[in-house]
């Protein structure tokens, strides 16, 4: 009698075990997730972007050098000393020019994002 | 699409896999998160936690056990950190007593007063007394119907401590279903 009351209360405790909680899936929910996996994935992407963009233009940097270089050959001291005198004004611009593209490709998007998702 | 298609569908920038793989694997995240953490306001983050997991270390993934087992065994071990943060990791079965959801009082439970269907509102109560560890291993056991071994890789404990802490956990719940209604056969029985 003992042993039929402990199976008795063991298939009812099955049966509970084998219930789900309450509280269902939302709805929406896997919209939800993907969403915010994409905002992540996306800031990852944007900051890879930005760092393409800045190869890409020192590559350039690099090429219009070279060509410079050899049209200028002749005369090489007039480019060394023209260099050293204007260093400041072309790290000044090359600031700039960085700092325009951070902003424009990294720092304004990922403002516009945030300002989108506390809306 | 078996699991190493859509890992590879994934791993392309493929939106349609990423949805598929969150709809395949909802039902176990958050059976697991609402089991574990046991509360339900906190659930959605930490499921948002979990999958932004899934979807970073997705390139780690060997393929030694099922998709669901390692999407599993992600969701146990943020929840184990979530529980740590909030030092709400019980250990041991909490002795209060089981409380009435309207009254917010100790049920005072005779065979008289309760019926099968309050009797499972309190097994399910006795379980979310259980400790973690045991809450864990019988949710994916009778929820999710994951085998030991699918449990042995989902939490990281040995396959014969999946065993004991299955068998422990019901016999806990029967203990305390024993001493809150001494006279439970007339329910059991529906005499």
């Amino acid at each position: 009698m003992e042993k039929n009351l402990n199976a008795e209360l063991d298939a009812l405790i099955e049966e509970a075990l084998c219930q789900p909680p309450e509280i269902s899936v939302p709805d929406g929910f896997t919209d939800r997730m993907i969403a915010s996996v994409a905002r992540h994935f996306i800031w990852k992407e944007t900051l890879r972007d930005f760092l393409y963009k800045c190869l890409i233009a020192l590559g350039a940097l690099a090429v219009f050098s070279i060509i410079f270089f050899f049209v200028a050959i002749q005369s090489p001291d007039i480019l060394v000393a023209t260099f050293k005198e204007q260093w400041k004004f072309v790290v000044f611009a090359a600031s700039i020019g960085f700092f325009v593209l951070f902003t424009d490709q990294v720092l304004l998007r990922y403002l516009f994002r945030n300002s989108r998702s506390f809306a | 699409m078996n699991d190493v298609d859509l890992i590879a569908q994934i791993r392309c920038g493929n939106k349609n896999a990423c949805r598929i793989l969150v709809e395949n694997n909802k039902n176990l995240v958050w059976h697991m998160v609402l089991r574990m953490v046991n509360q339900p306001e906190d659930a959605e983050d930490i499921c948002q936690d979990i999958f932004l997991s899934v979807f970073r270390n997705i390139g780690n993934f060997r393929g030694d056990s099922k998709l669901s087992s390692w999407i599993g065994s992600i969701a146990y071990h943020v929840c184990i950190d979530f529980l740590r943060k909030k030092g709400k990791e019980k250990m041991i079965f909490s002795g209060n007593p089981v409380v009435d959801d309207k009254k917010g009082s100790p049920v005072n439970m005779t065979a008289e007063n309760i019926d099968r269907s309050r009797l499972k509102a309190v097994v399910h109560d006795l379980i979310d007394r259980l400790p973690v560890s045991y809450r864990t291993v019988i949710t994916l056991y009778h929820l999710e119907d994951c085998s030991y071994r699918e449990i042995a890789a989902i939490t990281g404990m040995p396959e014969g401590t999946v065993k004991s802490y299955i068998s422990r956990a019901r016999e806990m719940i029967r203990e305390q279903v024993v001493r809150l209604i001494p006279d439970i056969r007339p329910v059991l029985f529906e005499i």
